[in-house]
């Protein structure tokens, strides 16, 4: 005698299955339809969602909080969707930020250069869209309404200045080797600040030479290693580093202690004011810094997208400041450190 | 009883899928919304197709660890031998996948290595190349037409992608239900020892599996590198352990010889719904992967269970007829 088999397996294979889920599909996309969204829905209670990359690393942080704190002030509802620095997983995110029918976007890409059909999304939908933090190529500005945040390249052109003033100041005078420390290689901030670094040294002191660069990766324990091979290979010779992240610049210290160089010989320029930095200008070990507040990039941001929905056409671009920041005056950098 | 269990333990993945799209539905204005409906479909298209090849090699018994690597591989051959001519791209692409599908499988036939071993070899190698390729950069196309084609919306919910990755697991599913390849594979999977003896071409199977599983992860980069007009040497890091996880839930043994298309498809989609519900919850991303994990946790006991469940009522089954 044959068991009784379940009506559910029996009627249910594998293929059953699949088309039963998809009609199910099917059913709900009967129920599409075209949909307009409210572009000048005013700041207060407007429902707006930030598409961030992480909320590990301290600058994102940063950006976060006070991204959600001008936000609150303004009465804007806020929704956060964090990635960890996952171009795919950015591009789902922004398929279901578009699905919540917000009345503003902000948008911190993953990558700068995938996000770009993501953006033609955002576009094609109606939303506003404020991109923070990592300009994409600007022949793609028709897809956002408004950018905020560090102009790379910019950041480069202090940073060489910085180099220039330090050799001056230390009376090392116009001539002598430096090397760097980058950021991930590719991405916006690296290419852009060293574009900028190079071509400042090469318009206003073409007599530093850059004789070596290594992939620091944005990381402590990277860029020690890196600049231990490059202080290894020219010794005293060298007379400056520029790191792109101050936290970089800490291993670079680091490694020039280990080589029996003395880091405050040495003019050493870093970027993006945070901690490591601040204090080890305070210490006298560190040279420079170029100022890009996470504060004021969130702030920015924020401040950029009550704009629009308030229906006010902010810039297209609108860059952080971003000067140069030495012994004299690091108290400049003490919102960005949170002090 | 038996019956009961066995069916309890086969249509697991579809009840969890269709519990969580019911809970999330009532629970969320817009999650059965046909956009929300759509990006979870897109979500589903990337995990999909290299959840299914893994899942082949899985059902074997074996599996494949260069399936995250391949898909960077992938796509940055597709954007940096095509260029702005796709087609040709990624045709050059699917090839490459075919020669290390193939690669894999010999090496592992003729040499008698674990499979383990053999691609994780493969996944550092194919790493190494990516970054190779790359030199550093971000490979990236002014074409964004074929990714609208890929990725515009058809009826509101599907798109090209996730329509073409819905006909991957209709068409791997009729493999295995009609064709002998389909039975040996299972076969196989479930003893190796029992299949041969049985006239079951093995090294044929472990073919199959190992060039499925390669070209279903090349043609995930290939989209996906099409759909973001971007390729990069990370692209698809994160993907080899999602695939693992939607695998498992979706009911395929690590021991081989047990798993559908079907429940393999509902394993994917559970990761996608739940995912994309969390998400539209607010939750964290660090409270979303904490989820998972426990999802999986939770899948593996009552699949444990059940299966203890059916070895007892098999063994009173044998204890009454002797």
């Amino acid at each position: 005698m044959k068991p009784e088999i379940p009506f559910a397996q029996k009627h249910l294979t594998g293929l059953n299955k699949v088309a039963i889920f998809s009609a199910w599909m099917m059913a709900t996309a009967t129920l599409s339809v075209t949909t307009s969204f409210s572009a000048n829905a005013a700041a207060k209670d407007a429902k707006v969602i930030l598409l961030t990359v992480s909320e590990e690393c301290e600058y994102c942080s940063r950006h976060l909080q006070s991204f959600r704190q001008k936000a609150q002030e303004e009465g804007i509802s806020l929704k956060v969707k964090i990635t960890n620095f996952d171009p795919a997983e950015q591009a789902s995110q922004v398929d279901q930020a578009i699905a919540e029918r917000p009345d503003a976007i902000v948008l911190w890409p993953a990558d700068a250069s995938a996000i770009v059909p993501s953006l033609r999304k955002i576009k094609s939908a109606g939303i506003p869209l404020v991109v923070t933090n990592s300009l994409p190529d600007m022949k793609y500005s028709k897809f956002w309404d408004v950018y905020t945040g560090p102009n790379d390249k910019a950041s480069g052109g202090s940073a060489a200045k910085a180099m220039e003033q330090g050799f001056n100041e230390k009376g090392y005078g116009e001539a002598g080797d430096v090397f760097l420390v980058v950021g991930v290689p590719g991405t916006p901030p690296q290419i852009g600040r060293e574009e900028g670094f190079k071509q400042g040294l090469a318009a206003d002191a073409p007599g530093i030479q850059i004789k070596g660069a290594q992939p620091g990766n944005w990381d402590q324990t990277k860029a020690s290693e890196a600049a231990s091979a490059l202080f290894t290979q020219f010794g005293t010779k060298v007379k400056g580093v520029y790191a792109q992240a101050d936290n970089m610049m800490a291993g670079v210290i680091v490694a020039a202690q280990r080589a029996g160089i003395d880091p405050s010989k040495l003019v050493l320029v870093g970027s993006n004011c945070s901690i490591e930095g601040v204090t080890a200008i305070e210490s006298g070990t560190q040279y420079a810094t170029v100022l890009q507040s996470p504060v004021q990039d969130g702030e920015y941001a924020a401040q950029a997208v009550v704009d629009l929905l308030n229906g006010k056409k902010p810039e297209n671009v609108r860059y952080l400041p971003q000067q140069i920041i030495t012994k004299a005056n690091v108290s400049e950098c003490n919102a960005a450190v949170g002090r | 009883m038996k019956t009961q269990i066995t069916s309890m333990a086969a249509n697991l993945p579809l009840v969890l899928a269709v519990a969580l799209f019911a809970v999330f539905a009532v629970g969320l204005d817009n999650f059965a919304s046909p956009q929300n409906t759509y990006a979870n479909l897109q979500s589903f298209a990337l995990l999909g197709l290299i959840t299914l090849g893994l899942s082949m090699t899985m059902l074997v018994g074996e599996f494949d660890l260069s399936v995250g690597s391949m898909v960077a591989v992938a796509g940055l051959i597709t954007l940096k031998v095509g260029g702005d001519d796709l087609v040709t791209g990624a045709l050059v692409a699917m090839a490459f996948a075919f020669v290390v599908g193939t690669l894999n499988a010999l090496v592992f036939v003729w040499l008698r290595l674990s499979s383990l071993v053999v691609t994780v070899g493969t996944m550092i190698a194919l790493s190494g190349f990516a970054y190779w390729l790359a030199g550093g950069k971000i490979i990236s196309t002014d074409n964004f037409d074929a990714g609208a084609f890929w990725d515009d919306a058809i009826l509101g919910i599907f798109s090209a992608r996730s329509l073409l990755t819905i006909l991957a697991f209709i068409v791997m599913a009729g493999i295995l239900k009609f064709t002998r390849l389909g039975r040996d594979m299972v076969a196989t999977g479930s003893s190796t020892h029992a299949a041969r003896a049985c006239g079951v071409s093995i090294g044929r199977v472990h073919l199959f599996a190992f060039v499925l599983s390669s070209l279903c992860a090349g043609l995930a980069g290939v989209l996906l590198s099409i759909s973001l007009a971007t390729a990069s040497a990370t692209m698809g890091s994160n993907l080899l352990l999602q695939a693992v996880s939607a695998a498992i839930i979706g009911g395929v043994a690590l021991a081989g010889g047990i798993g559908k298309p079907s429940g393999v498809f509902f394993g994917v989609l559970i990761l996608t719904i739940l995912n994309n519900g969390l998400s539209l919850l607010g939750a964290s991303s660090a409270a979303i992967l904490l989820t998972n994990g426990l999802l999986l946790l939770v899948v593996v006991v009552i699949d444990g269970k059940s299966g203890a469940l059916l070895q007892i009522v098999r063994s009173k089954g044998l204890t009454r007829q002797a």
